[in-house]
């Protein structure tokens, strides 16, 4: 049985606006991360392959179903808003319970499945608690259980970490690899350290387009050597920030240790800067310089 | 698992203020019309009045002719004709050639000529100065049709009947059919109070027709009628807002349930709720017309409400849920509200009296106990009616379906959400 999903010439207009052009992608079993800043059109393609936006051109199928058969895709996929929530009078329970007759599943199979999800995501002790009264970590959690309620093949997770505090992050990650084990799945984040974190394959996306694909290690070999350190002191900062490529900033005291690309290949470095060793980060910024030429961000 | 969702549906009405408040105006509102019990007692000979026992039509047809007449002349002055040409109300005002005609009609009555018509109107005008003036001159204000007279000419001698009904039919055609002087409206303004002995057939009908409960039934489903045409478009709305407000649009449009499924149990749901008070507070009326019914020792209908509340009630539950649900998944936001209040105020104010009922309007009214031979010869007029608002709400329900289905797959964007975009965009 195909476990992938597989996009072809996709292109997506809202009325003369594109949001999304020519993107051709096969995504594995496994996590995969979708990675791009704001506005980049994650969340669109994301909409696309749940079946919730029709794509204005290509092709689409999920696990060898084309997207068009919106009903056998909906049962196959598992979909976490970005803004998740429910009914505001329902208990956790109540929610899992309504969202899964939803899914189909029967009154046995709710009764089995929901109090495992909770324990799974540590909402055991909350399943009487009412949704308007769960902070947002509770609430994602909340979400990636009802979203795997009904075991479905592939999960599509939108920002899931947005606005969850360092451990609620962590926690979020580490389950979402367990539910990877057998399933696709897609997570479309801003934040680079959950991709670093969780994902093998990864897409990065701007302006529509999608200007990476492959691997995190792959990722990092483009920004190789290109990363370098240096000691400076503050006073000597704002001319560095001019000149290069600043990535990181770390102030001890009077001494500032910047993290930085060059700006071409024939820009010098200055004495005291050395390479070192590239994180996903780096690798990211370095891509969208490369791709867009876009210093804004540095 | 559709009953599953049926309950659950249920129970979300269950939490909702609105729902309570929509029962608490039910309550209210049937205390108010129907609190008291009235009790419909033997006529007896020798009394004053027997017009509670409802009205006859007038068996003389003078008195039909005159009454026509009398309407004439009155809308002739006024220069407007009322008319409800497809059971709307609709003014009339003619232009200087079918003035004409309807002055040609009126001499054509009264026997008078043109000059003769407009001295009698003077003279009329000139009355009616009169008692103003008096009135105002003792601090008090004439009131029409008891202060100030109603002009009286009369039929001509040997105007016929068939004459008059030719007359009739020819201005009832010239104003554009429904009004006052159609055939049934005839008939219908020159009612009279009955005698003793039409008194005692309506009373025989109430007995051994209505078998007592049918008839408070009627007046039951006439008085509710109209607070449910309104309210009901409330739960409508709320529901079906409920996941934009709670932003759990995308997840559940993420499910796999048909859209066809989860409306329609949303939709039962809303039917259900509405119905379980109603039927709760015929409860009181129905005790009440049972117990009347075992005091006068006649055999009562029990299934009557329930006959009376399934059929002429559940049309207006049903098509006004269903715009509900239609207008507002259409456009995302709470505009049915203002689309039905409009509808109800047509409705109400449209009906030509409080015992009508035409084939597209919302609200039949039944306003009597009494008077089960009308409401026989309504009832082909009223089975029309309901269930052509049952064939609309059907209609309804399946185009909020389709729109439900086209926003799921992203391929609609109500109205409402595109105005929203709009504003944020020129906001930004």
């Amino acid at each position: 049985m195909e476990t992938e999903i597989w996009l072809e010439g996709v292109n997506k207009y809202y009325g003369s606006k594109q949001a999304l052009k020519e993107i051709d992608l096969t995504i594995p079993q496994g996590m995969f991360g979708l990675l791009g800043r704001n506005g980049a059109g994650k969340t669109t393609l994301m909409k696309v392959i749940a079946s919730l936006l029709p794509a204005s051109s290509g092709e689409v199928t999920v696990c060898g179903v084309p997207v068009g058969r919106a009903g056998k895709i909906r049962e196959m996929t598992g979909y976490l808003p970005q803004d998740f929530s429910m009914y505001a009078n329902m208990t956790v329970y109540e929610a899992m319970d309504y969202l899964g007759v939803l899914s189909g599943l029967s009154k046995r199979e709710r009764r089995e499945r929901i109090p495992e999800l909770l324990e799974r995501v540590n909402l055991q002790n909350n399943h009487r608690t009412k949704v308007k009264a769960m902070s947002g970590g509770m609430r994602r959690r909340l979400g990636i259980a009802q979203a795997i309620l009904h075991d479905p093949r592939v999960l599509i997770v939108d920002e899931p970490t947005a606005g969850l505090d360092p451990e609620e992050r962590v926690r979020f990650r580490n389950l979402l690899c367990e539910i990877a084990e057998e399933r696709i799945v897609i997570l479309s984040t801003h934040i680079v350290g959950d991709i670093e974190a969780t994902c093998e394959n990864i897409a990065i996306m701007d302006a529509g387009e999608i200007i990476y694909k492959g691997t995190v290690t792959e990722l990092l070999s483009l920004a190789e050597g290109n990363v370098f350190t240096a000691d400076i002191s503050r006073m000597e900062l704002d001319k560095i920030k001019k000149e290069y490529l600043v990535t990181g900033m770390l102030t001890k005291g009077s001494m500032t240790t910047v993290r930085f690309f060059l700006k071409n290949s024939v820009q010098e470095l200055f004495e005291g800067a050395k390479a070192c060793e590239v994180n996903v980060e780096d690798a990211y910024m370095y891509l969208m310089y490369r791709e867009r030429g876009d210093a804004t961000c540095f | 698992m559709f009953l599953a969702l049926l309950r659950k549906e249920c129970m979300q009405y269950l939490k909702s203020v609105i729902y309570y408040i929509f029962i608490i105006y039910l309550i209210l509102d049937f205390v108010v019309q129907m609190g008291v019990f009235d009790p419909v007692r033997q006529p007896e000979p020798g009394m004053e009045d027997y017009s509670q026992y409802g009205s006859v039509k007038a068996e003389n047809p003078e008195l039909v002719m005159q009454a026509a007449l009398d309407e004439l002349l009155a809308e002739y002055d006024r220069g407007e004709y009322t008319t409800y040409p497809i059971g709307f109300y609709k003014k009339f005002i003619p232009d200087e050639a079918e003035r004409k005609e309807i002055r040609d009609i009126l001499l054509n009555m009264t026997g008078l000529t043109e000059e003769e018509l407009a001295k009698a109107y003077e003279d009329y005008a000139n009355d009616v100065e009169m008692v103003i003036r008096d009135a105002e001159k003792a601090g008090e204000l004439a009131i029409p049709g008891k202060d100030i007279p109603v002009m009286r000419i009369n039929v001509r001698e040997g105007y016929t009947e068939e004459a008059f009904y030719k007359d009739m039919e020819r201005l009832d055609t010239l104003l554009g059919g429904g009004s006052n002087y159609s055939e049934t409206n005839l008939e219908r303004g020159a009612e009279q109070s009955p005698t003793y002995e039409q008194a005692c057939k309506v009373y025989d009908d109430f007995i051994h027709q209505d078998k007592v409960t049918g008839a408070y039934a009627r007046l039951f489903c006439d008085y509710e009628g109209i607070t449910l045409a309104i309210i009901t478009v409330f739960l409508a709305v709320t529901r079906a807002l409920r996941d934009r407000r709670t932003q759990a649009e995308q997840v559940i449009y993420a499910h796999r349930i048909s859209s066809f499924r989860l409306i329609l149990s949303r939709y039962l749901a809303g039917v259900i709720m509405a119905v379980i008070p109603v039927f709760a507070l015929s409860c009181s009326t129905m005790a009440q017309s049972v117990y009347y019914a075992r005091h006068l020792g006649v055999e009562c209908d029990y299934l009557a409400f329930v006959r009376y509340i399934a059929f002429w009630l559940m049309p207006t539950i049903l098509v006004t849920l269903s715009l509900g649900f239609f207008l507002t998944e259409f456009t995302d936001s709470a505009i049915a509200i203002l689309v039905q209040v409009v509808w109800w105020f047509v409705s109400l104010n449209s009906a030509p009296s409080l015992i009508s009922c035409s084939r597209f309007n919302l609200i039949p009214r039944f306003n009597d106990v009494v008077g089960y031979e009308i409401y026989e010869e309504m009832r082909p007029v009223i089975l029309w009616n309901r269930c052509f608002f049952t064939i609309l709400a059907v209609v309804l329900l399946l185009l909020t379906v389709w729109v439900y289905d086209m926003k799921r797959k992203g391929v609609f964007v109500s109205v409402g959400t595109r105005i929203r975009n709009r504003k944020n965009k020129l906001e930004a």
